[in-house]
């Protein structure tokens, strides 16, 4: 009963609660999902920052390769004083517009030591066969200018070609190191107010560069290099702002579900107080009914005692006096009924319906009830057929088993109209204990014959039309049947109108 | 090896006003008669001295980066020192110098943006507060240092990096050979860089390639208090520098066959050997040692072996100058005049960069594990040295065979510090940067004497 009631009330609680968490955690993934978004902006505007600076770098390298290249003298002593005085050139050659090479010159023992060095350098680059100006293999290029590159052992290699006036095409081996020194130079140096951190890494992940002051855990994008670095990454870590404002959020939510919390917990408590004391006065009436109702019984026996003995004591020509005794010891078995069913009513409430099991003859009960019917059922011209197919002895409960009967053939009597058959069936089944009411009344709409069962429940409400009751007859009547071992079951007739209950009962 | 021979003046053609002349040029041979009827493997020496500086003259403006590593590696007494050592260098500036410092860890601050160093107090409240951080980023280090310097670049500015790092690159490219080549394109916009290795941890081939690639110089030093000595000398020197931006270029006769260069890594073409130098310093010798192949000539025959011709910012007159001398040879029958002839001088430094050549191959042997090799490549050229020095009697190549019985004694030892020691030394053969020569001399005697 306690715990029947406590669990909705927790759900009361929980379940909104349970609901604004999810809300929370929705927004909360929302939000940070738009955090993420913005911040991956950010990175990618400064990372294009970056690339911006690197690419103005490159092309002033460019610029400086360009003046350096133009030269008019294509002879072997400029070409061998040029990368002596240009930072950016480590080396030059000179091909002629369908790729034959002109410098260093192809008789070694007329190369420079530099010379040949370079040769070995970039011997993969010469194997590789790309024709400058030509090939589509080229990082970037217009006609006159362009940049190649090849791996020296795991380093990358960059050259940087331009065509002459002649149609010669003058290369020049730009030192990677210098380049990359020239970027780095270009590169913001690191600050203690920097709130992110950049690396510059060559083509195997290596870093070369690091900047920025932030270090730890956090967002981090990666990109590549404009060309000819192309294959060089740079990346950017910044914190992750997500983090520290899904602390500000998580707290927020946290404080949000607390209150609502309390607020829900409180609702339910006032709830819980209102009903326990609803209960409390429910169960104060259920008690006072339940010793008035005893108190009654007593008188009530003392009744219907002494007028049997009356009626037996009449002389024989008193025979109106007789009928009026008659009624009222029906009138008291009405009333022992109305006192008996209050009392199961309550006995059930409370749960202490205990049926006392014992033998007796169930055909010896069921005259005796209809007996106890006889005036009442007769005062409607209700004709009353028995069938009785039990062997004599039965074992269970014979006050439950005649509460029930008595139940059932009460509401015959209320709601079986008047001159019509009424069937009272009694069947040893192979397995149980077959009892069967049918009546030719208005019977009980299909719709509403599972609810006829509940307590107070009654089809028409209506007290001025002509049916007394309490509303508790059928839901005591199932009560007791199922305290017993079986059941009670209403049904519509197979042919013609009228009401059919069966109480099945197991054998024991 | 300041020391020049007298007879030097006569053989010298000089062009241009004989007086502005900042540096001595002596080309010579070391066998200048050679005895007729063969083929001749000798040797030839292009000998550059700067001249002893006018005190009283207006110098040529300094544009220093001082680049220091704050690694972790660095806290303590080491930090504090270099802390020092860079205060007074810039305290030592003149108004008119500009300096700039750059600190690397993991990454890079430019703690002073390249200024005249005129507020030198203000530059060093800031050197004063440097602190340490993680990491060893050298090349991101040069590439600003070079970046601050580059605002100031002038042809008649002397222009120096002073590296100090005690630790081994491990953010950015780590090896001799990535640095190398960023030194070989500083040197185009002459920017030297003067390599300073602090303790025993740092990669001496990186720090040697980088200052060698640079005409810088470099240092070892293995106590963070003779920090402020090394850097004093290093402005002092930077201060000393007369000439800048010398080529000189070798144009042997037909027929003269240039072989190879000792100890310095020069353009070979055909018959033309050439070779940049940054920086003539006052009072120091610099030179090119060339082998030759001289085909042979019948006696009392004399024909010119090669022609030299200098050209270098003189930075006294703020002028290009050039200077050219023609180096002959005689073929003669006679032994005597033969070995009379002989140039004591160019064999010294012949014999210098042979057995600087063979300590090189010791360390190699030795980095391979192989102990034993090692000691014998070292002995051997302790027995070379020996003989030599018996017929040229040179205390230099005394204290030269001294450090190589020592090496051969403990290259077993201690490895670390004196692979250190031995590529220092090696170093400063081949530069002819005498000051390094001795700090080593000074170092192994005090090993010696623990």
């Amino acid at each position: 009963m306690k715990s029947s009631f406590i669990l909705p009330l927790l759900l009361l609680v929980v379940l909104p609660l349970a609901g604004l968490a999810w809300l929370g955690v929705r927004t909360l993934e929302g939000e940070r999902a738009r955090v993420r978004e913005s911040l991956g902006r950010v990175m990618e505007q400064r990372l294009g920052e970056m690339n911006g600076s690197i690419a103005q770098a490159i092309g002033a390298v460019e610029r400086e390769l360009i003046q350096a290249l133009s030269i008019s003298d294509e002879s072997t002593s400029t070409l061998r004083e040029l990368p002596r005085q240009q930072r950016m050139i480590q080396q030059l050659t000179l091909l002629t517009p369908d790729g034959r090479r002109i410098h260093p010159p192809m008789v070694p023992s007329q190369q420079s030591n530099e010379e040949a060095d370079f040769l070995l350098r970039s011997a993969a680059w010469w194997q590789s066969g790309v024709k400058l100006g030509t090939n589509a293999t080229e990082v970037e290029s217009s006609p006159d200018q362009g940049w190649q590159s090849w791996y020296h052992g795991t380093g990358p290699r960059y050259l940087f070609w331009h065509r002459l006036h002649s149609g010669n095409l003058l290369a020049a081996e730009v030192p990677t190191a210098a380049l990359l020194a020239e970027v780095i130079a270009k590169l913001p140096a690191s600050q203690a107010a920097d709130t992110s951190s950049f690396k510059l890494s060559d083509p195997q992940g290596m870093s070369w560069y690091e900047w920025g002051a932030f270090t730890g855990p956090g967002l981090t994008r990666r990109g590549n290099l404009p060309p000819p670095l192309g294959a060089w990454g740079m990346s950017i870590s910044i914190p992750d702002a997500t983090a520290q404002h899904e602390g500000d959020w998580s707290l927020q939510l946290v404080g949000a579900l607390s209150v609502a919390a309390v607020l829900m917990g409180l609702i339910a408590f006032y709830l819980y107080r209102e009903s326990a004391r609803e209960m409390r006065l429910a169960g104060q009436r259920v008690s006072f009914v339940n010793q008035v109702s005893h108190e009654l019984k007593t008188p009530l026996t003392n009744i219907s005692l002494y007028a049997e003995l009356a009626a037996q004591r009449l002389p024989e020509a008193a025979e109106p006096a007789r009928e009026c005794l008659q009624v009222v010891t029906s009138e008291c078995a009405r009333l022992g009924r109305l006192i008996g069913n209050v009392l199961t009513f309550s006995k059930h409430q409370r749960g202490s319906l205990q049926p006392r099991m014992q033998d007796f003859d169930l055909g010896e009960l069921l005259n005796s009830i209809i007996e106890q019917f006889r005036p009442a059922l007769d005062a409607r011209h209700l004709q009353l057929r028995t069938e009785f197919l039990i062997s004599r002895l039965q074992r269970s409960d014979p006050d439950m088993l005649g509460q029930i009967v008595g139940n059932l053939l009460s509401n015959v009597e209320k709601y079986a109209g008047q001159d019509s058959e009424v069937l009272l069936r009694a069947e040893q089944m192979e397995t149980s204990l077959q009892l069967l009411v049918r009546d030719h009344g208005p019977g009980i709409p299909a719709a509403l014959q599972h609810r006829i069962f509940e307590a107070f429940y009654r089809v028409s409400d209506n007290a001025n039309d002509g049916h007394a009751g309490t509303g508790l007859g059928l839901s005591i009547a199932r009560d007791l049947a199922r305290s017993l071992g079986g059941d009670l079951q209403c049904q519509s007739p197979a042919t013609g109108p009228g009401a059919l209950f069966i109480f099945t009962l197991p054998n024991a | 090896m300041k020391r020049f021979l007298s007879s030097f003046a006569a053989l010298c053609l000089l062009t241009g006003p004989a007086p502005a002349a900042q540096i001595e040029l002596k080309a010579a041979v070391a066998k200048p008669v050679l005895p007729a009827g063969q083929k001749h493997l000798t040797h030839l020496k292009i000998g550059l001295t700067g001249t002893r500086q006018i005190q009283d003259g207006p110098r040529a403006p300094m544009n220093v980066s001082l680049v220091i590593d704050r690694s972790g590696s660095m806290s303590g007494r080491k930090i504090a020192q270099a802390r020092a050592a860079a205060s007074l260098a810039v305290r030592s500036l003149a108004a008119t110098d500009i300096v700039s410092v750059v600190l690397f860890d993991q990454n890079v601050e430019v703690l002073v943006p390249a200024t005249k160093a005129s507020d030198q107090k203000a530059i060093c409240e800031k050197i004063d507060a440097i602190t340490v951080r993680d990491g060893t980023g050298i090349f991101a280090g040069v590439s600003k240092g070079a970046e601050e310097m580059r605002k100031f670049l002038s042809r008649e500015s002397i222009n120096r990096m002073i590296l100090i790092s005690d630790g081994r690159a491990n953010v950015g490219p780590s090896t001799p050979a990535e640095l190398g080549e960023l030194g070989a394109s500083l040197i185009k916009e002459s920017i030297s860089v003067t390599t300073i290795g602090l303790g025993v941890g740092y990669n001496e081939d990186l720090m040697t390639r980088l200052a060698e690639k640079s005409d810088g110089r470099h240092a070892f030093v293995d106590q963070p208090d003779q920090l402020a000595a090394i850097f004093a000398e290093e402005i002092n020197s930077v201060r000393s520098v007369v000439a800048q931006k010398i080529r000189i270029e070798i144009l042997c006769d037909p027929g003269v066959r240039p072989i190879r260069v000792l100890g310095r890594e020069a353009l070979i073409a055909g018959q033309k050997v050439s070779l940049d130098l940054n920086q003539i310093y006052s009072q120091e010798e610099k030179y090119l040692l060339l082998e030759v192949e001289v085909p042979d000539g019948s006696a009392g025959l004399t024909r010119d072996l090669a022609r030299v011709e200098v050209t270098f910012n003189n930075l006294a007159t703020k002028e290009s100058e050039h200077l050219q001398q023609t180096v002959a040879v005689k073929f003669s029958d006679n032994p005597q005049e033969v070995e009379a002839a002989i140039n004591r001088d160019v064999l010294v430094a012949a014999v210098t960069q042979i057995a600087t050549q063979n300590s090189a191959e010791a360390i190699l042997l030795r980095d391979q594990g192989k102990i034993e090799e090692a000691r014998q490549v070292l002995l051997s050229n302790g027995t070379y040295l020996s003989r030599e020095n018996e017929v040229l009697q040179r205390p230099e190549l005394e204290k030269l065979n001294d450090l190589n019985t020592w090496d051969s004694g403990n290259i077993d030892k201690n490895w670390e510090y004196n692979r250190k020691i031995m590529k220092d030394t090696a170093y400063s053969n081949r530069q002819t940067q005498g000051s390094s020569v001795d700090s080593a001399y000074r170092r192994r005697a005090e090993q010696m004497k623990r």
